[in-house]
């Protein structure tokens, strides 16, 4: 075999296994950001605040572990701009309006790194790409419901009957309270007869 | 080898190399990129399923806020599909040009156009979401390949309640106070024989109008709306005379000719209108109960809701009521307690049966008990659960329903142990006022933070709010179906 032949096998050769492995970075990077991205939309959909989707979202989204090496970095849920949306279209009081569609928008980005730098950008060299993809999915469980505890000002009041305070007063007990364990529930008695 | 045959077997063998590398072009880089658009094609089809699913869960959603017709129902689900299926994209194209159509298993979109189409199943609450893409290859121009259409159908629906429920309802006092009322004064005069009725106050029922009267004598409720058909043949009278009439039929007056005689009642306005019968008292009662509000309307949400849950074996049911005391803690020493054998109904979960028609039938001629034992109704079902009638390996809810504060002890450490026990908690407030959602909306907002397990607080402020809410909480969980 000439030496001009063996030169031009090992080029074409070395060239075309660059290329598949760098194919197969950008396409591997595609699909797991693709995944990250739907995967964190469906769990941001499914909380009731804004904060709540953010933190399911990112927390989902981070699951997808870079790969070895770190050619591809772990998917990472931008926030800036428009890329996160958290919509539930609020009426006077502040409640969702579940006529007009709640929604949540996120977009997730990773970047791969390309083994071999054959792809320029103008005329600067650059070996990483960011793939970057949105979802808009339907908000499920919008609430508005605030979660303070407010038991302690709540127990104080009975706007029940008045016979009932003397009672109440002995009744009351601290949110610390032992519960009861488990008793076995007998089976109802028979109904008692009628009063007289 | 002579020089010569060398050189022809170095140029054999270089024609060799040449001819391997025109074939490693000509066949191993059209495979490469065949590899590539197939792995392109699926992350296509892919984002298309998500889309799908996007539009379905959207559409679906329409089901549990929906009570038109069928079309109706299918031409909002449409329009929500739409809306969202264009907001999504595929393969960096937007889905914006989306256009309806009833044959997506056939269209061919041109480039970067889609078709969608949508389908109901309303008695199983489900919505079927199906699309056409109209996808180019990355090298469709250089192989002249044209327009692929990748589709894609999505299923989302209600999954239902199931699992063992125990629904916790409060029948305190309280649960009479949007009740149309009338308070009478009844005089008998030994001098003349006569008897005198006096309205003293008609309106909504005071608070404890359920206390009027003798507590040994009398069960609640004591308050009657005047428009239900009561008493027939004084309906149309006049208000003294129909008042004249409920009275003497509460007070049993009107049971026999021997009690109406000895009451003095025939005497007066109603002398000689009135015909006494068997069964006044128990007419009253009954319309008494189905006219004391809130808790008739509790009882007619509840039993729908039970109705909604009848396509669903696996929903298993519990009951138990709670007003100054839980179900099993009843008050003995109370008169009303035993009223009628309806003290606290109390239906405790079955393995083998699902008890619905029991929980319906044991709601119903519930009276109202004082104060708010939350805490004591949670604790039985809790008990409930945990013991031996439960099933292993189902859900576990609670479904907690009450109009007021708690009276007798903080229920949150109740709710925190039903969450360390993987139970869930629909916490419904039924507040009538806005001093009681006001007051009674905290201690819900606390019993569901401490028990976890996607519980949730729902405030219904009159009937068709309690309904719809049920009836989202008797839909289950909205979720995507896997029919493939």
């Amino acid at each position: 075999m000439g030496v001009i032949e063996l030169a031009a096998m090992g080029f074409i050769t070395v060239l075309a296994a660059l290329i598949s492995v760098n194919v197969g970075v950008l396409c591997f990077a595609a699909w797991s950001n693709d995944s990250a991205c739907r995967e964190a939309t469906r769990a941001a959909a499914q909380r009731p605040t804004a904060n709540d989707a953010k933190v399911a979202a990112a927390v989902v989204a981070q699951q997808f572990t870079s790969s070895p090496g770190s050619v591809v970095t772990s998917p990472k849920v931008l926030l800036d701009g428009n890329k996160f949306e958290y919509q539930i279209f609020p009426d006077a009081d502040g409640k969702p309006q579940m006529d007009q569609g709640p929604f949540v928008r996120v977009t997730t980005q990773s970047i791969a790194r390309l083994p071999v730098a054959i792809i320029f950008n103008g005329a600067k060299l650059t070996d990483t790409i960011a793939f970057t993809q949105s979802y808009t999915f339907p908000i499920l469980t919008p609430d508005t419901a605030d979660a303070d505890d407010g038991l302690d000002d709540a127990l104080v009041t009975d706007d029940e009957d008045a016979a009932e305070e003397e009672a109440k007063k002995a009744d009351v007990e601290g949110a610390d309270e032992t519960i009861p364990v488990y008793v076995p529930t007998p089976e109802p008695a028979p109904a008692p007869a009628p009063a007289p | 080898m002579p020089a010569p045959a060398r050189s022809l077997s170095r140029k054999s063998q270089g024609i060799t190399s040449l001819v391997v590398a025109i074939v490693a072009l000509t066949i191993l880089l059209p495979i490469g990129l065949l590899a590539f658009e197939i792995a392109r094609v699926n992350l296509a089809q892919k984002q298309l399923r998500a889309a799908t699913d996007s539009a379905a869960l959207a559409a679906a959603s329409i089901l549990a806020n929906s009570s038109g017709t069928d079309t109706e129902v299918l031409t909002a689900a449409k329009s929500m599909a739409l809306e969202f299926f264009k907001r999504n994209q595929v393969t960096g194209v937007e889905l914006a040009h989306t256009t309806l159509s009833t044959t997506t298993n056939t269209d061919s979109p041109v480039k970067g156009h889609a078709t969608l189409d949508v389908t109901l199943d309303k008695a199983k609450n489900r919505i079927r979401v199906m699309a056409a893409f109209g996808s180019q290859p990355a090298f469709a121009d250089f192989l002249s390949l044209g327009t692929v259409p990748i589709r894609s159908h999505s299923l989302a629906g209600y999954t239902g309640l199931e699992g063992d429920i125990v629904m916790v309802v409060d029948i305190s006092d309280s649960m009479l106070n949007a009740t149309k009322s009338v308070i009478g004064k009844r005089t008998y005069d030994a001098t003349t024989n006569k008897v005198s009725y006096k309205v003293v106050r008609a309106s909504k029922a005071p608070a404890h109008i359920g206390r009027l009267g003798s507590k040994s004598a009398m069960p609640n409720p004591l308050t009657v709306n005047l428009d239900t058909p009561l008493l027939s043949s004084v309906k149309d009278s006049t208000p003294e005379l129909k008042l004249a009439a409920l009275m003497e039929a509460k007070r049993g007056n009107l049971e026999s000719q021997e009690i109406f005689e000895s009451s003095k009642t025939n005497t007066g306005p109603l002398n000689g209108v009135i015909t006494p019968q068997s069964g006044y008292k128990a007419e009253f009662q009954e319309v008494a109960l189905r006219s004391s509000e809130p808790l008739a309307s509790e009882k007619v949400a509840i039993s729908e809701f039970v109705n909604e849950l009848q396509g669903s074996d696996n929903a298993h049911l519990g009951l138990v009521t709670f007003g100054k005391r839980n179900s099993e803690g009843a008050d003995a020493m109370d008169s009303y307690s035993t009223y009628a054998g309806h003290i606290y109904p109390h239906i405790n979960l079955s393995k083998t049966d699902h008890n619905k028609d029991k929980v319906v039938s044991a709601i119903y001629p519930s009276l109202t008990f004082y104060g708010t034992d939350t805490k004591g109704g949670m604790v039985e079902a809790i008990n409930m659960l945990t013991g031996p009638q439960h099933r292993d390996d189902v859900a576990q809810t609670i479904i907690l329903l009450t109009d007021g504060c708690p009276t007798t002890g903080s229920p949150k450490p109740s709710a925190k142990l039903a969450g360390e026990k993987g139970i869930r908690l629909f916490a419904i407030g039924f507040f009538q006022t806005a001093n009681a959602n006001a007051k009674g909306k905290k201690p819900l907002q606390a019993m569901v933070a401490a028990c976890g397990n996607g519980s949730k607080m729902y405030l219904a402020p009159d009937l068709p709010t309690l309904r719809d809410v049920l009836k989202q909480i008797s839909h289950g969980t909205l979720a995507l179906i896997n029919d493939n």
